[in-house]
């Protein structure tokens, strides 16, 4: 065996014990301190989200209220703000908005958008949504085509909370981009809450190449009632891709034209879907000529 | 030198370089935890959830709850299911061959009448025959499937998930509660990242925390040093060990306890395997494999926030049962699967993972035996010193108290969920004491579970007894 006895391992055991004794005794510490800081945090963080909550409410009175200039109220009250505002409509969200905007909270979102961070490009997203009281979503469809995922994800619900329907073109394209591409399933649920009145805005979506886009399309259609969506719907029922058919065949059930029932037919006489798929089209069947189907 | 000697000296530099690489790469996984989990921290958004609840066209989960004998806590269990927020769930409750009255309780507290509910994913097969189907009355998506037992979780599972109709399969176990935005966080990844095929939370033992209606109101640290030990455990196994390998890539179990897989994913490997004894791991591994080869860009992911709370052991009997069926389980798995280790066409999970719980979480046991053993022979030959194998012994407990520690501090940091300070007193205790009393038992226990292993055992249900949850008067 090496000899252990030299001064140099005694000393360096000796260490070894008391990094590793020292390491215990401030984990130990730091466990109990920062526990009881953190009822310190959490309670001046409620205080703070209650004052911000009150400052609001007066704002939506009309009140001539300043927002302050200390980073953590400003901070607790842009958090807040963007938090009520997705519980507001019409008056007093547009009222919310001129006054964060008034109080340069509009500004501070648009330079957070531009941030080399990430999490402060999505936080701007949605601070910058709070302050929308116009149709002016240049700086969110910009951040569709972000680097990370999470911040065009971002970018998309925010349209989405924004309500414009004129977003949903963008959304479809963002979907498709082979370089940074949108969720699916994200772009779809903005563009629920968006809410076209028409199908012509998801446009490009029933020819794309990516299934999962003219799924997602037939889909939202289906959902939102999309009744001009009803020959792009007849003509995805017979896509090569079973969630197209499973998507198309649920939303014209959802549509109810009797006239669907033509195209279903046929796909049905095909043979060449997978059981779930081929049931659903049974059950879309069914109900377009007000059958209920049992299993 | 003489050649036992010589042999002793190699030995003895070989386990030290063990132990060094040991704590080398579990200090990497700390250090990847926590930078995991901070990041997921300042992500965290209630907006974004609030959206996804609010959205008709969220991904559908269906909720496979497998029961053997859980009448203490099943009813609380499905009660939390059916209170999660989440806008489009199914559950389905699987009776495996229960002796106890977990069907009746079900039946009599959500009026379930006998209903025929149809086989959706035919390719996977059930080996106990069903013996019926019910759906609730008053709540359409709640279905119970009474089967008979053979004996193992797996077939319970893979009888319910033949009757999942949505695009997301999520796994409880009969004892567990949710709480009311687990779901909604451990979809949530789905949702945003279509190569998402897979995502695990957390589960800490209810022991000592009060339930009310199906939710966990008040969470509080249990009162034995066994069940506080346990805590520990689950919070270094889930806040350093899962989310350190989540954020290496390399994750390779998801507990059965709480895990959401894709439907369409979780078919084409077939199900859980039905022979298997750790059949959650089973399956992730299954799922690496089968999308590595078909080189399809994917991600098993660990979701920190999301908690569901678990029923665990209170006594010594049915701990050592239970942690030598799953040393047995991770056995049966490392040699189920053995050809991906250490093979880079399998990534880190075959590179890194596989071999870490091969080397250390698997033979950890035995290697930890043979060193003590070779201190014992090196000190009565007079090869080393005693001060050397004392200073190593105190040195490896003080590390191992500071990864509970470690586990504890980030469950601090970050959630903050047990707020009694004596409670982190009393964490903090346990931690302290675990290396002189339960690492031995458990040691113990693995190294019985690494031999069962080895010798093809073949294993069941484990008996668990309940107490069931605490509810407020």
């Amino acid at each position: 065996m090496p000899d252990l006895s030299t001064a140099g391992a005694e000393s360096l055991a000796a260490w070894l014990l008391l990094g590793s004794a020292a390491l215990v005794a401030v984990l130990v510490v730091a466990v109990l301190v920062i526990r009881v800081w953190r009822w310190g945090a959490d309670a001046a963080d409620a205080r703070r989200a209650t004052w911000a909550r009150e400052v609001l409410f007066r704002v939506l009175e009309s009140e001539n209220v300043r927002a302050p200039w200390g980073s953590a109220r400003r901070r607790a009250l842009a958090k807040t703000a963007a938090r009520l505002s997705t519980k507001l409509r019409g008056a007093d969200r547009a009222t919310l908005a001129a006054w964060l905007t008034a109080e340069g909270f509009r500004r501070h979102a648009v330079e957070m958008m531009h941030s080399p961070v990430s999490l402060t490009r999505a936080r701007g997203a949605r601070m910058f949504v709070a302050c929308l009281a116009d149709r002016e979503t240049r700086p969110l469809l910009d951040l569709l085509s972000d680097r990370d995922v999470r911040v065009r994800s971002a970018a998309a619900r925010a349209l989405g909370e924004c309500g414009i329907d004129t977003a949903v073109p963008f959304l479809v394209r963002a979907a498709q981009s082979d370089a940074t591409p949108l969720p699916v399933s994200v772009a779809a649920m903005s563009i629920v809450h968006t809410a076209p009145r028409s199908a012509r805005s998801l446009g490009l979506a029933w020819q794309s190449d990516r299934p999962e886009v003219t799924a997602m399309a037939a889909e939202v259609a289906g959902f939102l009632h999309l009744t001009d969506a009803r020959v792009a719907l007849e003509h995805a029922v017979a896509h090569d891709n079973p969630a197209v058919v499973d998507a198309a065949a649920w939303s014209l059930a959802r549509l109810g034209d009797p006239r669907s029932a033509t195209p279903i037919d046929a796909r049905l006489r095909r043979h060449d879907l997978p059981p779930l798929v081929q049931r659903s089209l049974h059950g879309a069947y069914a109900e377009l000529h007000h059958v209920r189907l049992e299993p | 030198m003489s050649p036992v000697e010589w042999v002793f000296t190699v030995v003895t530099l070989a386990l030290t370089l063990y132990y060094l690489v040991h704590h080398v790469i579990f200090g990497s996984v700390i250090i990847g935890a926590t930078v995991h989990v901070a990041r997921e921290q300042r992500w965290e958004d209630e907006n974004t959830q609030a959206l996804t609840f609010s959205n008709p066209l969220a991904p559908g989960v269906s909720v496979i709850v497998p029961a053997h004998n859980e009448e203490a806590g099943i009813l609380q269990s499905v009660q939390s299911l059916l209170e999660a927020r989440y806008p489009s769930l199914e559950i389905i409750v699987v009776d495996d061959g229960s002796s106890d009255a977990t069907a009746q309780r079900l039946i009599d507290t959500f009026d379930l009448e006998e209903r025929y509910v149809p086989v959706v994913e035919d390719g996977v097969q059930q080996v106990g025959r069903t013996i019926a189907t019910y759906r609730s009355r008053r709540h359409p998506g709640l279905v119970l499937l009474r089967k008979a037992s053979v004996g193992r979780r797996s077939d319970a599972v893979n009888a319910a998930f033949r009757l999942c109709s949505k695009p997301l399969v999520c796994m409880i176990d009969g004892d567990s509660i949710l709480e009311p935005d687990a779901l909604l966080r451990v979809a949530q990844p789905f949702v945003d990242d279509p190569t998402v095929v897979a995502a695990g939370g957390v589960v800490l033992p209810s022991n000592g925390s009060t339930v009310e209606r199906g939710r966990v109101v008040d969470v509080k640290a249990p009162g034995t040093m066994l069940e506080r030990t346990q805590v520990l455990e689950y919070m270094r196994a889930f806040l350093v060990g899962r989310a350190g390998w989540s954020a290496a890539n390399g994750l390779m179990i998801i507990s059965g306890a709480f895990g959401v897989f894709r439907r369409d994913v979780m078919a084409e490997v077939g199900g859980l395997d039905e022979t298997s004894l750790a059949e959650d791991a089973d399956l992730v591994v299954a799922t690496h494999r089968l999308l590595k080869e078909r080189r399809q860009d994917y991600r098993v992911v660990f979701v920190a926030e999301p908690v569901c709370w678990s029923e665990t052991p209170s006594t010594l009997a049915v701990i050592s049962r239970q942690r030598r069926r799953w040393s047995h389980g991770l056995g049966e798995l490392l040699g189920k699967f053995r050809d991906m280790i250490g093979r880079p066409r399998y990534g880190r999970l075959g590179m890194l993972t596989m071999p870490y719980f091969w080397l250390f979480e698997l033979w950890g046991p035995v290697i930890e035996l043979v060193g003590f053993a070779a201190a014992i022979v090196g000190i009565a030959f007079g090869w080393i010193a005693p001060w050397v194998f004392v200073v190593f012994v105190a040195v490896s407990f003080l590390l191992s108290i500071a990864v509970s520690l470690a586990a504890l501090l980030v469950e601090v940091v970050a959630f903050g969920r047990y707020r009694r300070l004596s409670d982190m007193a009393g964490l903090s205790l346990a931690a302290v004491l675990e290396p002189f009393w339960f690492r031995p038992l458990h040691l113990w226990w693995r190294v019985r579970g690494l031999i069962a292993s080895l010798r093809g055992e073949k294993a069941a249900w484990g008996v668990m007894t309940r107490r069931g949850f605490s509810e407020t008067p």
